[in-house]
């Protein structure tokens, strides 16, 4: 007869708490999703911007080795609607031609620029102004970094809300006029992030998503259902607590007085470099305010502001997670003491043991589990299959429903994939990732958890493919 | 089940391992259940979905041709009212509103006409507890039913949503009524993330009549530094050379450096040379900011006797002062003495060649 020992009872807890969470972050994420729609039928953006009070904005756009994109992802964001906002595109010492396109596309001339903050970054070798955009402003620095050079951008910054994206991602042209809502809803907003969209198979014209579809790639139509549940299920529900931990790099609006206070990006200048500086901005962001007492909220839009291009081979998207995953730990390792502390509220309490045990470390106890019960299976008499099969059905039941429950999701709020048969085809990928992908996935965060305690630092590189063009 | 459990797994019966295999089994079947129920939800979603969008391509098709007929004057108002039935008030003023957001003059003003009537339904959803409907209800009456319910909007100021609050605002400047202005400014302090410099612009359309009201909440001590911060923005849009000397006599005495610094900006457009000890004063104060603005706002009033100051101030640890004071001698054609800094390898030298150059 089989007999539960430790290890069993302790993949049980682990299953059922997170579980839970899932659950109740997901149903939480349906009242905040609801109430958000409603408030966009209430007040379109065009209403937001006849008002004339929309703060001013300032893009941040890091720029390493862009020699072939930079201008065509500088013209993208010039050309977002928003009445009030520059761009500052930070070279960072790219080796390639990245500059000179810069200056010769845009006419820019050298300039006098104040900064406002004095973040430690590597040396500012000039400033520069295009002589036809006036709201266009490039910023030469050393190599240091992405993490650096939106530092370099923040000291620059003048506006009392700056944006970070990444060079690569695609932003809806009303995609700051979304991200700002909850700046004007509420005075103590200190950050917001907004949900990251998947753009593999679906068709860009000069900068624009114009036709939304599902990609080809059997891996990256994972990746839709993933960020589904990730960004409207978990992030939407976390929002609803003020306990938002991660906000992507690829698009976030922040406070600039708030994140100066709070000491920048982490980089090695001033701190710690991580591959996760997004994540650690927030979890800083959320000690230091609750450190100084002060009120502060830290918020989602649940609108596809930004569009992404995700890997669609096994061997850059094993690098790409394992680096997430590295960049968590990083992140929460750092702040370690916000665990279970009760300085830090909900955050310490919920949030944080959440995304550092459950999150960070989780994957050390599923993948375990996965091989102690095949090893259990062949070794151990009947009443353990049963068990372990069980067990399976039930994890592989939990994850079918929860992504049943993201997909409604998304109808509820957006319904972007238009087709009838983009929706059966999700329903089928939920089925099916339980079946490798999820093992690979917890397999690649694994890695991510060893190459963490071995105390690697690189990032790795991203292979694009690059946008497919409309027709 | 249990039969199953008994027979292969071989646990006991009312023992924990059984109960939980039995707890674990019952719950797989929950939750297909549970992914069931997603599905037709998700289903049921999309056909709401499509439904809606349906029924408001069909209303479109309905009403479409009509507006245009009223905007013509083909068709008069009276005549497309009757074609709305009783319970489709809100969603014609829904329809309406985003022409209303386009046009302007007279075809805007016929939309008024139309709208004018569903005006007290609408004005019924500023007491709604959802402040999304309330903010659309300030904006529909914005559009269609100014100035009748103008009462209700002034209400709306003291909304505790913010969006509320801030159509409210955008709506009584656009009414250009000077009497709005200090309501308005008011509650600039709760929003601070407003955007100053725009509302600065909002207020100086309302015209000159709005300055005696501006220059008041400037200048009194007792308001927040948002509304007079504002309010000197405005001021400055204005050119308005009365209350300059008031400006600078403000200045020795403030430790706000928010209000300090849009009190500079107002002197850099009103300023007068007698004005200029004031912000020789001001070029002493430890806070760079005010040192860089007042050199800034100096620059327009000094003349050539103010050599020895400005030449002083190249001396500031701050870059940023030190251009100021560099722009500041070249504009009192100080060229002798920049050339004499370029010279004399003067830390500052690079910045004297730079202005020099600018000229060739």
């Amino acid at each position: 007869m089989y007999t539960l020992n430790v290890f069993d009872y302790l993949v049980l807890a682990y299953f059922i708490v997170l579980s839970l969470v899932y659950f109740v972050t997901s149903l939480v994420a349906f009242g905040r999703l609801r109430s958000y729609s409603y408030k966009l039928d209430a007040y379109p953006d065009s209403a937001l911007l006849a008002s004339g009070f929309m703060p001013p904005i300032t893009i941040l756009a890091p720029a390493y080795g862009e020699e072939a994109t930079c201008v065509e992802s500088t013209q993208a964001l010039l050309a977002l609607e928003y009445p009030d906002y520059e761009v500052l595109v930070i070279n960072d010492g790219s080796k390639d031609r990245t500059f000179e396109r810069m200056v010769e596309a845009f006419d820019m001339k050298e300039a006098y620029r104040m900064p406002n903050a004095d973040i430690p970054t590597a040396t500012v070798r000039g400033v520069y102004r295009s002589s036809r955009i006036p709201n266009l402003w490039l910023i030469d620095k050393e190599n240091g970094g992405k993490a650096d050079s939106l530092n370099a951008g923040i000291n620059y910054t003048n506006s009392p809300l700056f944006c970070a994206v990444d060079a690569d991602s695609l932003l809806e042209k009303a995609a700051l006029t979304r991200i700002v809502r909850p700046y004007i809803e509420n005075s103590d907003t200190v950050a917001v992030g907004g949900i990251i969209r998947i753009v593999n198979g679906s068709h860009v014209h000069a900068g624009k998503v114009t036709q939304i579809d599902m990609p080809s790639n059997l891996w990256a139509k994972f990746q839709v259902l993933e960020y589904f549940r990730a960004f409207l299920a978990g992030r939407m529900g976390w929002e609803a607590f003020n306990a938002t931990f991660i906000i992507s790099g690829a698009f976030g609006l922040f406070h600039r007085e708030t994140v100066v206070a709070a000491g920048g990006y982490s980089t090695k200048r001033n701190g710690v470099e991580t591959v996760g500086e997004d994540i650690e901005l927030v979890v800083r962001l959320h000690r230091y305010c609750l450190d100084h007492k002060r009120p502060y909220r830290i918020s989602y839009v649940p609108d596809p502001v930004a569009w992404t291009e995700c890997p669609e081979n096994l061997k850059v998207l094993h690098r790409q997670r394992s680096r997430w995953q590295r960049g968590l730990l990083e992140a929460t390792t750092r702040h370690a003491r916000m665990l279970f502390n009760p300085r830090y509220g909900r955050v310490g309490f919920a949030a944080f043991p959440y995304f550092m045990l459950l999150e960070g470390f989780g994957p050390l106890i599923e993948f375990a589990a996965y091989v102690y019960f095949f090893y259990l299976l062949f070794v151990l008499p009947p009443g353990a299959a049963v068990f372990i099969t069980t067990f399976f059905l039930v994890a592989f039941a939990l994850g079918t429903a929860l992504s049943f429950l993201a997909i409604s999701l998304e109808e509820l709020s957006f319904k972007r994939y238009p087709r009838m048969k983009h929706l059966l085809e999700l329903f089928l990928l939920s089925f099916a990732e339980a079946f490798g992908y999820r093992q690979l996935n917890a397999w690649w965060r694994i890695n991510g958890v060893y190459t963490f305690l071995r105390g690697h630092k690189d990032w790795g590189k991203m292979e694009r493919k690059g946008f497919r063009k409309a027709g | 089940m249990e039969y199953f459990f008994e027979q292969y797994a071989g646990f006991a019966p009312d023992t924990f391992e059984h109960r939980l295999l039995l707890m674990l089994s019952d719950s797989v079947v929950a939750l297909l259940l549970l992914t069931l129920i997603f599905a037709l939800l998700a289903l049921w979603m999309r056909w709401q979905h499509d439904r809606h969008d349906r029924r408001w391509r069909g209303l479109h098709a309905l009403w479409d041709s009509d507006i245009l007929n009223v905007l013509s004057g083909d068709m008069p108002p009276a005549e497309f009212h009757r074609r709305i039935a009783p319970q489709q008030e809100l969603d014609f003023i829904r329809f309406l509103a985003p022409y209303g957001w386009r046009l302007r003059g007279s075809d805007l003003d016929t939309l008024k006409q139309l709208a004018l009537d569903y005006m007290p339904h609408v004005a019924r959803q500023l007491q709604h507890n959802e402040p999304g409907v309330r903010a659309w209800a300030v904006n529909v009456i914005s559009l269609f039913g100014m100035p009748k319910y103008e009462r209700d909007i002034v209400a709306a100021l003291d909304d505790e949503s913010a969006v509320v609050v801030m159509f409210a605002a955008s709506t009584l400047l656009a009414q250009r009524r000077v009497h709005y202005v200090a309501p308005v400014l008011d509650q600039m302090q709760r929003f601070d993330k407003w955007n100053v410099n725009s509302a600065a612009s909002l207020l100086a359309a309302m015209g000159p009549d709005a300055i005696p009201v501006l220059e008041r909440i400037y200048l009194d001590p007792q308001r927040t530094t948002r509304p007079r911060v504002v309010a000197a923005l405005a001021l400055a849009n204005f050119s308005d050379y009365a209350v300059a000397d008031a400006a600078a006599a403000l200045l020795p005495g403030c430790d706000d450096v928010e209000l300090a610094v849009a009190t500079l900006r107002l002197l850099s457009k009103v300023g007068q040379p007698h004005h200029a000890p004031y912000l020789k004063k001001l070029c002493e104060s430890p806070v760079e900011a005010l040192r860089i603005h007042a050199l800034r706002t100096l620059r327009a009033l000094c003349t050539r006797e103010d050599r020895a100051f400005l030449r002083h101030m190249l001396d500031d640890p701050s870059p940023w002062v030190a251009r100021q004071a560099i722009r500041a001698l070249d504009a009192v054609g100080a060229t002798d003495l920049l050339e004499d800094i370029v010279r004399s390898g003067h830390p500052r030298a690079l910045l004297a060649r730079q202005a020099l150059g600018e000229h060739r």
